[in-house]
């Protein structure tokens, strides 16, 4: 056996530790030519069975591959929960997040979010390239987010259902109210309208994104001032309100278990045709599809009160830390990831992308693609945007709860409205 | 060893559990006495606006919903542990005297308290849904209307405290069958010589003998029932009209909402008060059993 002298051994070691010393010291010099972005996004570049995180992968990879001094290091938060503490603490990370539409004026109310104004009139990003103005996304006048994509409510139905019952798509909420006589006695929902709390980011936020947020503000009207006050009318919330008791009672198309329906109630009676027909988010359409709804699964647009009211529609948006120390970099990855080029990859994951100019792409003219291109037109026709409260989930919480006391204990819209007017704005006076 | 070196004061014990008590006060103590902090100041989002005195406090004790959450929360305590510990205890004596066959259903019994509460929340909102669920079936072919079941405010307490007792059963269960088994054989022969019979034997023996480990057992099932939140996230969302709302729900939903968290954190507090008291109770409890 070979043995070594403890000089050896002495000079080895010091060998080694000099060594170690200047690779520690070297080590940061060299990693400091490339600067790293924290990207905050819910999908995981794992789950292969998303295709949008297939695309935010290839997005990414394009990205880096034009940008090599900036390394974008995930940090995958599906319930933006920590998205939300991170902003609403002033933390320095992440540097970009995905933050949904209806949570833009929350986050923007913390005042950490960068004004991206002046950057995209720098870089020249133009007004008219994208589905709907992006006036419609700013707070207050300021621009705190860039939309990635749009998501507009559209009417999920059975084809066999309604072939059965002899009726068309309905357009709107008459034909809605009209549905109940062709159906008749029945254990299939007709028509679900969720007033439940469950799934979401809290209350009822289905009856809120999928009804509430187009009936109230009407064609173009407002929902919310910019400092967070019901813009909305009394005389439209008791229209609506009416409209919908109407379903649960007079018209019959909505039995009264769908009010404790939220989001995955409602996903699991259109995937397993427990309900016939219901206004659900797009983005949702191809997963119902292939998890049960498969060539029996339909779509249209929304009904209204008339059938070419307006859609509120909103956006996963693309923002910028305040407190990031990297200004630039994050800056010059938010602009990528809205450029047609990243959008046209984003868009094989499923999504209707924000940029028009992206539509232009060879993926639009598959039959994949196909829908997605049918829903953007469907945005830049009917849809609109609306300025939310930076208290939403507590708005949609307390909405829920007087819309369920008004189907389940026969309140009047009217008292629904007081009880809506009383606790919110206790609700909005506390946090201001 | 001489005098003086055995009585000489040394550091390194202190220096031993440094490590200890540090990650306790960092992960424990640190928390709570932040909380405790929180709840005396003014805020908005998470920002600490101010000193707000006891604001907060009056805002929360004087607010009748506070009332109604801590009813419901007691309720659902109460329910979920009655519930626990007759199923619990009803098993525990059908199976300790069933040998191989017992030991085997001990096992399938076990099996609700393996799965995680989102899990056990999903199979019960399919098992009750009144649209297609099988117990709303079968409720309907007995010519009974099943109602709303979850979307019924009278009844989605109820349910839920059902739920949860299924799922938490079998921890009574396994802490009876111990104790059970640990009894001396020759008590149940004493009572035999003295002509007393099957229920002389539960009451003065069996019951007599298991109620320390019985006691325990439900005061840890207590405060893990009153901090519970999953179960209510997954099967309720705290509704229909707040039915469900537990005060650590109505916690979780203030801090996830996270607008004014000065008077949500006086909801941490209640909710640590009561704890407090119960693991008071439980130390004393386990201090006799063991002592």
């Amino acid at each position: 056996m070979q043995t070594i002298s403890k000089r050896k051994l002495i000079k080895s070691s010091a060998a080694l530790a000099i060594g170690t010393a200047i690779f520690a010291f070297a080590a940061p010099q060299a990693f400091a030519q490339s600067t790293k972005i924290i990207y905050q996004t819910f999908l995981d570049p794992n789950n292969s069975k998303d295709p949008r995180s297939a695309a935010q992968t290839k997005m990414i990879d394009a990205f880096q591959a034009k940008n090599p001094d900036i390394k974008i290091e995930l940090l995958v938060d599906p319930t933006g929960g920590a998205a939300a503490r991170a902003i609403k603490s002033g933390a320095q990370t992440p540097d970009v997040i995905r933050v949904v539409g209806f949570a833009v004026s929350e986050f923007a109310a913390t005042g950490n979010l960068l004004e991206l104004d002046d950057l995209v009139k720098k870089d020249g990003i133009p007004d008219g390239d994208w589905l709907l103005p992006l006036s419609g996304t700013k707070v207050a006048g300021k621009l705190y987010a860039l939309p990635q994509d749009f998501r507009i409510p559209i009417l999920f139905y059975r084809k066999s259902m309604l072939e059965k019952a002899g009726v068309k798509p309905p357009a709107t909420w008459d034909e809605v109210c009209a549905l109940g006589a062709k159906f008749g006695q029945s254990d299939t929902i007709t028509f679900a309208v969720p007033l439940g709390a469950t799934g979401g980011l809290g209350g009822a936020q289905s009856l809120g994104e999928f009804f509430l947020s187009s009936m109230l503000p009407g064609n173009g009207g407002k929902y919310f001032t910019p400092d967070g006050k019901i813009a909305f009318s009394k005389e439209s919330f008791i229209k609506a309100a009416q409209t919908i008791k109407d379903f649960y009672t007079k018209c019959k198309v909505t039995p009264l278990r769908s009010a404790q329906m939220g989001f995955n109630e409602l996903h699991d009676a259109l995937r397993s045709g427990s309900a016939a027909t219901a206004v659900f988010g797009v983005y949702r359409y191809k997963t119902v599809q292939q998890q049960g709804g498969g060539d029996d699964l339909a779509w249209a647009p929304s009904p209204g009160y008339a059938a070419s009211d307006k859609q509120t529609v909103y956006s996963y948006n693309i923002a910028i830390n305040k407190k990031t120390a990297n200004k630039d970099a994050a800056w010059t990855f938010v602009k990528y990831m809205v450029s047609p080029e990243a959008q046209a990859l984003a868009a094989e994951g499923g999504e209707v992308v924000s940029r028009k100019s992206a539509y232009t792409a060879p993926y639009f003219q598959t039959d994949a693609g196909k829908d997605q291109k049918q829903w953007a037109d469907l945005v830049g026709q009917r849809g609109q945007t609306v300025e939310y409260t930076p208290i939403l989930s507590t708005y949609h919480t307390i909405l829920g709860e007087a819309f369920q006391r008004m189907i389940l204990k026969d309140g009047s819209p009217a008292d629904a409205y007081d009880e809506l007017i009383e606790r919110y704005n206790a609700a909005l006076a506390k946090a201001q | 060893m001489d005098a003086d070196n055995a009585n000489r004061f040394s550091w390194a014990p202190f220096l031993w559990f440094t490590p200890a008590i540090l990650i306790l006060f960092l992960v424990t103590l640190y928390p709570t006495i932040f909380v405790f902090w929180l709840s005396f100041q003014k805020t908005k989002y998470y920002d600490l606006v101010g000193f707000n005195g006891l604001a907060n406090y009056v805002e929360v004790l004087s607010s009748p919903e506070f009332w109604d959450t801590t009813v419901i929360s007691l309720s659902y305590v109460a329910g979920s542990l009655a519930g626990a510990i007759i199923l619990g205890m009803a098993s525990a004596l059908v199976l300790n005297r069933a040998g191989i066959t017992g030991s085997a259903l001990r096992v399938f019994i076990l099996f609700p308290w393996t799965l995680s509460m989102s899990v056990v929340g999903s199979i019960w909102l399919w098992l009750l849904n009144p649209s297609f669920g099988p117990i709303p079936y079968v409720i309907q072919k007995l010519g009974i209307d099943p109602g709303l079941m979850l979307g019924d405010p009278g009844m989605a307490l109820p349910l839920l405290i059902i739920v949860t007792a299924w799922w938490s059963f079998p921890y009574v269960m396994v802490m009876a069958t111990a104790a059970m088994q640990s009894i001396p054989k020759e008590l149940y022969e004493a009572v035999e010589i003295d002509g007393g019979g099957a229920f002389v034997k539960f009451r003065y023996v069996t019951l007599t003998e298991i109620l320390p480990t019985l006691g325990s057992t439900a005061l840890t099932l207590s405060i893990m029932y009153l901090t519970l939140m999953t179960l209510i996230i997954v099967m309720t969302g705290g509704g229909p009209l707040g039915s469900t709302t537990t005060l650590s729900f109505e916690a979780f939903r203030g801090t996830v909402q996270a607008v004014n968290i000065g008077p949500t954190a006086v909801v941490s507090i209640v909710v640590l008060i009561i704890n407090v008291a119960l693991g008071a109770l439980y130390t004393r409890l386990t201090g006799r059993v063991t002592g």
